[in-house]
């Protein structure tokens, strides 16, 4: 998604039209003494023999804390009940700083649980009877590697889109619905919006699925959804309710046993991708930092694969504060840090002072492709991709020809964000041009149309998600910083693409493959097995 | 569609509609007509040649379109056998003329279907038609619009009396052997002026599952009702005359000319603004396009919904006949007048590839959704240059879908023009005869044939072998981007050159009129109402 928000009194990137519905604040506490519970713990995963440290506000005399490892076949695998309330108070700038409540509960993970995402749910009963849950989680680790395949859980972008206290790297921070800022810095010590990780299975995506008439007004599905029901409005934008879950659950239920890792892990173990055959990303990994990509890189370099069946790969983070803080200022010109070591700027890896494009690392680039489906970005797609190189091992027995579409509506894997590189086409087929990090021996497998955000066509009178304006904005605060092939740039592709470089990366470069495999489409299962199966090591 | 497969594809015993000699054992009887000529002018006379076995026979006279009206008929008229040449279909009939009609001075311009009816010996029907357009006395008087009837590419699939450019001699259902002359009198196989709404089309409309066998419903449905296997290739019952029904009811006029009187009379579109082509204009003679290409340089717009613009035909024999040989080495006259060998129009002996007229090229497409070629599309072009005056009011975005199944404009056999891109958007390379100021609207995949999965086991009615043996048949003749190639595209485009060239590129964009698709049919008005405007202010 492109930024929304400005952290600056400059306002730089506030778009001038309305979005934000007003009075949709997102979740904190009430502090008026109504009855409600969350909680958080202190890392993002831990290894068994580790200790798990829940901090907890509970505004009821008792709360319950129920552990589950969640998957095909959720397990609850923790559970206390009658534990006693607790109050605190929170900052205003929780989203930011974090909460600082106590800890409520403390837990060593045993060391016979396997690695997995586990959720953490909290519950109060409200003084009508009816109960009070939400959620929070922890990634257990493998002590070592017991399946070829790693899942690395985009925790950055859980935190970029976790407005839970007021405010997300998008918006909170202003009270003018028509000027969405943004917090610059998210807390890693502090609840996760609902949604993002349980919700029920009919969710809306992001993704729309109906094909406008002539004339219409672009809708926003999933924030219509969340409005009426109580869930954050981002909670389709990133998490493992919308993306690694799915997809967990489909691989355990053919088979596939998966370890679990964080992204936070990349970046603070080089290693910690180290004997396994294949990382797996999945869904929305639109946030990276240096040393994250540097683990990847690393792997990659000595062999190891990657399958990314995921999208939308655009902003540099940095982690602060021992990890507990995510920084993303979106410009060099905003960011604090950026005149010392400028590679290190908050903003797009395209930025010509980062200098290492998202390309270069998983072969395809957010900047190169975005939108598709979107409010109205490509409004009446097919959904799908076209198939070009049909010839691929990729495809093996999927019996797919040139010119086929794969996964269009009614499924829809080619929509919402969607990542690519600039090309040109010869004879019919797709090639890279190679100017912006495209490696080397990369091969468009499949592309769909995408736009780098909605143009306006309705005057500014209509709430625009993604308005073309914004990202434009963002571009001109660039400047010189502004690499030459995304100048003017508005139209390009979603693209799935493979390369070779030490091991093998497949990039399929679409936050919605995960619908594929959810509405069991033969083509997309098929693709998925093939690229399992051989970066696993297994065919 | 290519010439001569090598593996199965003629279904056994299932032979062009021929003349019997007497009424069949069963007492069952038949009566065939056709006219002298395909176009008449008002106060000029129809001879009607006709052959029955009937004892007696009816003939009417429809004025074809909206409200169909009946102008002329006669009954109890008595039937006469008459032998007919096993070669009829390149050597005509010869039966003689059994009664004239005179055009009536008040008869529209317009297509005439003459329906000849007989009674079997079990009191059922029996009928056939034929047809004529009657031209209008005074050209742009009643209207801005010329429909030209696609009379040579009626001509090149009309298998009446054993076979047509395509198949019909010898007996061998795996070495499909055609006829390079194709007469004029003789009767229209059934199917191509007259069938019921629902017959099927060549654009497949269903989405084969994996490891389908290639089908062609069109040709079962012919099967199994008796009609044409050709029916739904070419004529008015299939292209021309939805589009007419369509535009009567949205307030059109058009006056009818036939490919025919292009080729017999330089001045044929004179007094026109617009001149509209619809369907499968397939085939052209040098004189027809000269007609055209002369009309557009004095200022004369067209507005092509059609494809598949390919093959150079000749008329001989005052026009009564129609020579296509596919390959200069078998045209007897190639040697002397190179640039008049029927064959393909970008063959570098004639080298006028279709695009310098049309703006786009039969040999850049050709099928989608037809058998084993693309067949899972979308069915539909993906729009580029949404703000293209063409798409005015249509509210379409870049990446948007237009005509997607299930309406499926972009099937069958659509035509383009060498391509790249740049920046998300396509433009012609120029290296085909792409006319200078070519502006590529959407676009669609295609391939030039169907490749073969099935080691020949599985009818395919457009095997890529029979393209290839066509370039290799070529030579040195053949343009290098032809060679080896299987890929090609479908396009919407248009261009300028005295007057404006609006190119639908696909046979199929009449489905979007008869389906009511709102975006196809708003297209549809901008290029009419523009195109069509005295003062034409560019599409």
């Amino acid at each position: 998604m492109s930024p929304l928000g400005s952290p600056s009194e400059a306002g730089a990137l506030a778009p001038e039209i309305a979005w934000s519905p007003p009075g949709w604040p997102a979740e904190r506490p009430s502090g008026g003494g109504a009855v409600e519970a969350w909680c958080y713990t202190d890392r993002f995963s831990y290894a068994p023999g580790e200790q798990v440290q829940v901090h907890v506000l509970a505004t009821a005399p008792t709360y319950d804390l129920i552990v589950t490892r969640d998957g095909a076949e959720p397990e609850v695998v923790w559970e206390r009940s009658g534990l006693a309330g607790v109050d605190a108070p929170t900052p205003a700038e929780a989203y930011a700083a974090g909460c600082g409540w106590p800890v409520g509960v403390s837990f060593e993970i045993p060391s016979d649980w396997p690695s997995g995402f586990h959720l953490l749910t909290i519950a109060v009963d409200l003084p009508d009877g009816s109960r009070w849950e939400r959620e929070h989680f922890f990634v257990v680790l493998a002590p070592a590697p017991a399946s070829p395949f790693v899942l690395v859980h985009a925790t950055s972008t859980l935190l970029a889109y976790n407005d839970w206290g007021g405010a997300n790297h998008y918006r909170g921070l202003s009270d003018d619905p028509r000027v969405d800022v943004g917090s610059p810095l998210s807390a890693v010590r502090r609840p996760i919006a609902r949604g993002m990780l349980r919700k029920p299975a009919s969710a809306p995506r992001e993704a729309n699925r109906f094909t406008p008439p002539i004339g219409f007004t672009p809708t926003y599905p999933p924030y219509e959804w969340a409005r009426l029901h109580g869930y954050g409005r981002h909670h389709a934008d990133a998490g493992w309710a919308t993306y690694e879950g799915p997809f967990t659950r489909w691989a355990q239920q053919h088979g596939y046993a998966v370890d679990h890792l964080t992204q936070h892990d990349l970046h603070e173990r080089p290693d910690a991708l180290d004997g396994y055959a294949c990382a797996l990303f999945v869904g929305h990994d639109e946030y990276w930092s240096w040393e994250m990509r540097d683990a990847v890189d690393r792997f990659v370099d000595g062999g190891g694969n990657v399958a990314r069946f995921g999208g939308n790969f655009i902003w540099q983070v940095r982690l602060e504060d021992d990890g507990a803080t995510q920084a993303c200022y979106r410009l060099p010109s905003l960011d604090p840090a950026a005149a010392e070591t400028p590679r290190l700027a908050t903003t797009i890896w395209d930025a010509r002072s980062v200098g290492r494009p998202g390309a270069a690392t998983l072969g395809l680039s957010g900047t190169a492709g975005c939108y598709n489906r979107y409010g109205a970005a490509a409004p009446r797609s097919s959904g799908g991709y076209t198939v070009y190189r049909p010839g691929h091992w990729l495809f093996a027995g999927t019996d797919l020809r040139y010119g086929d579409q794969l996964g269009a509506l009614p499924v829809g894997i080619a929509t919402f964000e969607l990542d690519g590189v600039e090309f040109t086409f010869r004879k019919g087929l797709p090639y890279p041009t190679h100017e912006d990090g495209a490696p080397e021996g990369l091969e468009i497998l499949a592309m769909c149309p995408a736009t780098a955000g909605e143009r306006d066509t309705w005057a500014g009178t209509v709430p625009l998600s993604a308005n073309v304006k914004e990202l434009d904005e963002l571009y001109e605060g660039l400047g010189d910083d502004l690499p030459d092939y995304l100048r003017d740039h508005e139209y390009g592709a979603g693209m799935l693409a493979c390369f070779e470089r030490g091991g093998t990366v497949v990039n399929t470069g679409a936050t919605e493959w995960v619908v594929g495999l959810i509405e069991r489409d033969p083509f997309v299962e098929r693709i998925t097995h093939n690229v399992l199966r051989r970066l696993g090591g297994l065919a | 569609m290519s010439i001569k497969a090598e593996s199965a594809w003629a279904p056994r015993g299932w032979p062009a509609e021929r003349a019997s000699a007497a009424p069949g054992p069963d007492g069952r009887v038949e009566a065939y007509c056709y006219t002298d000529r395909f176009s008449y002018a008002p106060g000029e006379r129809v001879d009607l040649h006709v052959h029955a076995t009937a004892a007696t026979y009816d003939v009417a006279v429809i004025r074809d379109g909206l409200q169909p009206e009946r102008v002329w008929a006669r009954s109890g008229l008595p039937g006469a056998a008459h032998p007919t040449p096993e070669n009829a279909y390149a050597v005509g009939c010869g039966w003689p003329v059994a009664l004239s009609i005179e055009i009536g001075a008040d008869w529209h311009s317009g297509f005439y279907l003459v329906v000849i009816g007989a009674e079997q010996p079990d009191g059922e029907r029996w009928e056939r038609e034929h047809f004529f357009v009657v031209r209008s006395a005074a050209p742009g008087r009643d209207t801005p619009y010329a429909l030209v009837v696609t009379t040579s590419t009626l001509l090149a699939y009309n298998d009446w009396g054993g076979a047509n450019h395509y198949r019909g001699i010898g007996d061998d259902p795996r070495e499909e052997i055609s006829t390079p002359l194709s007469h004029l009198h003789r009767p229209i196989s059934r199917g191509h002026l007259r069938k019921p709404a629902g017959a099927p089309r060549e654009g497949n409309r269903d989405n084969p599952p994996i490891g389908f066998t290639p089908r062609y419903p069109a040709y079962e449905w012919a099967r199994l009702h008796g009609y044409g296997r050709h029916h739904a290739d070419a004529g008015w019952a299939t292209y021309e005359r939805p589009f007419v029904v369509w535009g009567e009811q949205h307030g059109y006029s058009f006056d009818l000319l036939t490919q025919h009187d292009l080729d017999e009379r330089p001045d044929a579109l004179d007094g026109y603004r617009c001149a509209v082509i619809v369907g499968h204009d397939e085939y052209w003679s040098w004189k027809m396009r000269d007609t055209l290409d002369a009309f557009v340089d004095g200022g004369g717009n067209v507005a092509r919904f059609a494809g598949n613009y390919e093959w150079q035909v000749r008329l001989e024999e005052g026009g009564t006949r129609q020579a296509c040989y596919r390959l200069p080495k078998l045209d007897p006259v190639a040697a002397e007048t190179p640039h008049l060998a029927t064959t393909l129009w970008e063959a570098k002996c004639v080298d006028r590839p279709g695009a310098t007229t049309m703006g786009l090229n039969g040999s850049g497409g050709i099928y989608n959704r037809y058998g084993a070629a693309t067949p899972r599309s979308s069915g539909g072009f993906t729009v580029y240059r949404h703000d293209h005056g063409a798409f005015e009011g249509a509210d379409l975005f870049y990446g948007d879908v237009l005509g997607a199944l299930p309406v499926g404009l972009a099937a069958f056999e659509v035509d383009s023009v060498e391509f790249t891109f740049h920046r998300g958007m396509p433009y012609p390379t120029y290296e085909d005869g792409a006319p200078e100021n070519l502006e590529i609207l959407a676009l669609c995949p295609a391939v030039l044939g169907e490749v073969d999965r099935w080691g020949g086991s599985a009818p395919l009615g457009a095997n890529m072998e029979e393209f290839t043996a066509t370039i290799a048949g070529l030579g040195d003749d053949a343009p290098e981007r032809l060679v080896d190639r299987v890929t090609g595209a479908g396009m919407i485009a248009c261009f300028q050159r005295g007057g404006t060239v609006f190119n639908g590129g696909t046979t199929e964009w009449v489905v979007g009129l008869t389906m009511a698709d709102p975006f196809t049919e708003r297209i549809t008005h901008n290029v009419l109402r523009r195109l069509g405007a005295h003062e034409d202010a560019g599409a």
